[in-house]
């Protein structure tokens, strides 16, 4: 199944092969790097973030791609890179905006060189809030390469409801007649930042931060969901993309948060859904590229730099809007080269209404998803007595 | 050989020890210390059990735990006359293999692809409210046949069933036909010879299949996850959930605690058979 953010494997697991395993590989990992021509980039990324076709980049760069396709989960990431080295086999990695700071507490990550990367001069405002800086002068932890503001999916003809851009209210799905016992929820504790994000604009709950909630904070937007589940509102909790589409497709769902490529797809085969334009704000998320210690010390830092600014630049902007429909950092850049390649009518509107989108959803105040949180078990236990209320 | 057996249990004895009993009680160790980050200290606390009742996963457990007994004993229920039908009975020798076909059917299937079709089936718009609507036994689509209890239950039943037969099946085709037919002769009816010629003979095979159906049915993740619909935690959801939150010490607990409820059942289940042996 298929999920953008799910956290897992365990720390001990971790800790043991970290302690354990380290020595050995690191004895192994030179006879594995030897074997790897020098030409060669190395990333290991989300699937959803990989081209179908890299010659532009080998065209670009003189370099050659190797992505190693990811899931978007967040623990095995860092079981990847803690536990199992992931920097003496990778030269980029990337993950959710938040994982930075894990990696950059223990010493895994090379701060990237902002100056050395052209395309980031001119990347929009939204863009540079999901990237933390380093210590020092233009360097950071890490940088966003796509990103997308998720909402909620809705029946807008059986509700009788304007589609984007008009804005509508995260009350469809807590608090709405109309969609009562007809409600799908994300199944994991992003459903609170979700609930968090109608509850923090409209003053129900006092929350300061909804990216870094305190124990109160997730027991108040806890409390409020259970509220509503015991008033019939929830009709079931979702975990992957196909059951999203399956509650959209076979009418159990009138309005569920959800991801804006199931709309996508749920539209391409004529179903009544929407995906909301709100009035609150949205669940906001980066993908962020990251570059590994080791990097440094194989003399590969000239590359790897040369490499994220391609990321940056219009080929990839292009190609992943359409595809995809992910804001990128510099989407006018995207569609400058779609221009200049010629790109038919209906591509190039495709790009403009994905800068378009990001325009007007980032710059909402709420909220930054960082995918990882401090007090994650206190998410984890507030989410659960939802489950079991 | 029975020098060979007898040097080999030392050996099955240390693995088994090393292998599931050490693990066991450092979980029950590691469910009481205290946790620091992703890090476990050496300092004593009942906190992951306090989270356990602060979330409701003691009643997870025991919900759980009730769910697999049902669906135990209704295979059950449905399993024996089957076993016993297909080991003594049956008369015809395709008919008997055409039921083996079906048993086995669940075998060859992705768990999640046959519980995804009982949820199509079990839908608003599935074939199952369609028929029922269609008979005017209800006006509108049974909300409660999906997302629920009973639809985990459905879901449950059907791949486990063979699980209870199989095990049944071969205990009752090792007992000799003799004692069945000296049952017989001294004057005892059907039910009688059911009840105490081959009842008791065969609880070897029911004791496997009743172990074989519940502990699965216990940490099944596949059903809840797709006909329960999330509105109430199973014991898979909670361990899953735990675990990926890197909540190490609750997540110990909760093995722990489910580990003391097996045992309980274990303990209920001897003494049950012992009431039963001495009858």
């Amino acid at each position: 199944m298929m999920h953008r953010r799910s956290l897992g494997r365990s720390a001990g697991a971790m800790l043991a092969a970290a302690a354990a395993g380290r020595p050995l590989l690191r004895a192994l990992a030179p006879r594995a790097r030897a074997a790897e021509p020098p030409d060669v980039i190395r990333v290991l990324g989300v699937s959803t973030g990989a081209l179908a076709d890299w010659s532009g980049f080998e065209r670009d760069t003189g370099l050659k791609m190797a992505w190693t396709p990811a899931s978007d989960d967040v623990g095995l990431f860092l079981h990847e890179m803690i536990a199992n080295d992931g920097g003496d086999h990778y030269d980029i990695v990337t993950c959710l905006s938040g994982t930075y700071e894990m990696l950059a507490e223990q010493g895994l990550l090379l701060p990237i060189d902002l100056t050395r990367l052209r395309h980031w001069q001119g990347a929009a405002d939204y863009v540079r809030q999901a990237t933390p800086l380093a210590p020092g002068a233009a360097s950071a932890w890490s940088i966003p390469y796509h990103m997308n503001a998720d909402s909620f999916i809705y029946a807008g003809k059986a509700l009788r409801l304007p589609s984007a851009p008009t804005e509508i209210s995260w009350k469809l799905l807590y608090d709405d007649p109309a969609t009562r016992g007809r409600v799908a929820l994300d199944n994991e504790v992003y459903a609170l930042g979700c609930a968090a994000i109608y509850l923090k604009h409209h003053r129900i709950v006092d929350i300061a931060d909804i990216a870094d909630m305190s124990p109160s904070e997730c027991n108040s937007v806890a409390n409020f969901l259970i509220e509503r589940k015991q008033a019939g509102q929830f009709r079931t909790l979702y975990r992957s993309f196909d059951e999203q589409l399956q509650l959209i497709a076979g009418g159990e769902a009138l309005a569920e948060t959800g991801w804006e490529p199931v709309a996508r797809q749920a539209q391409a085969r004529g179903l009544d859904a929407a995906y909301a334009d709100t009035v609150e704000g949205y669940d906001k998320w980066a993908q962020n590229l990251m570059v590994p210690a080791q990097v440094k010390d194989r003399g590969a830092t000239d590359r790897v730099h040369a490499a994220i600014d391609w990321l940056l630049g219009g080929a990839y902007a292009a190609e992943i809007a359409v595809t995809q429909g992910y804001v990128t950092p510099r989407l006018d850049l995207g569609l400058s080269y779609a221009r200049a390649q010629g790109w038919d009518a209906t591509r190039l509107a495709t790009i403009s209404a994905v800068a378009a989108k990001g325009a007007r959803k980032f710059t909402k105040a709420l909220y930054w998803d960082p995918g990882f949180y401090r007090n994650l078990e206190r998410y984890e236990l507030e989410m659960a007595r939802f489950r079991n209320a | 050989m029975r020098r060979l057996a007898g040097s080999a249990a030392p050996l099955f004895l240390c693995l088994w020890v090393c292998l599931a009993i050490v693990p066991l009680a450092v979980g029950a160790a590691v469910s009481v210390l205290q946790r620091r980050g992703l890090h476990v200290v050496w300092s004593l606390t009942p906190a992951g059990y306090g989270e356990l009742a602060e979330s409701g996963r003691f009643g997870v457990v025991l919900h759980t735990a009730l769910l697999a007994g049902l669906v135990s004993l209704v295979c059950l229920a449905a399993g024996l006359p089957l076993a016993v039908w297909l080991a003594r009975s049956a008369k015809s020798a395709v008919l008997a293999n055409i039921v083996w076909i079906c048993l086995t059917a669940p075998f060859f299937l992705d768990p999640a692809a046959r519980t995804l079709s009982l949820r199509l089936m079990l839908g608003a718009h599935g074939v199952v409210n369609a028929g029922l609507l269609a008979l005017h036994v209800t006006r509108a689509p049974l909300d409660w046949l999906l997302f629920s209890d009973f639809a985990v239950f459905i879901g449950l039943v059907g791949p486990y069933f063979p699980n209870m037969v199989w095990p049944i099946t071969l205990s009752v085709l090792l007992i000799d036909k003799a004692l069945l037919e000296a049952s017989a002769d001294l004057g005892a009816g059907p039910w009688h010879s059911f009840r105490f010629t081959l009842l008791p003979l065969a609880m070897p095979g029911i004791i496997a299949g009743l172990v074989m159906t519940a502990i699965p049915a216990l940490g099944d993740g596949v059903v809840p996850a797709l006909l329960g619909g999330g509105r109430r935690e199973y014991l898979a959801d909670a361990v899953t959930s735990l675990s990926t939150s890197m909540n190490y010490t609750a997540a110990a607990a909760l093995a722990t605690v489910v580990m003391a409820v097996l045992c309980g059942l274990c303990l209920s289940g001897w003494l049950a058979w012992r009431r039963l042996s001495k009858s």
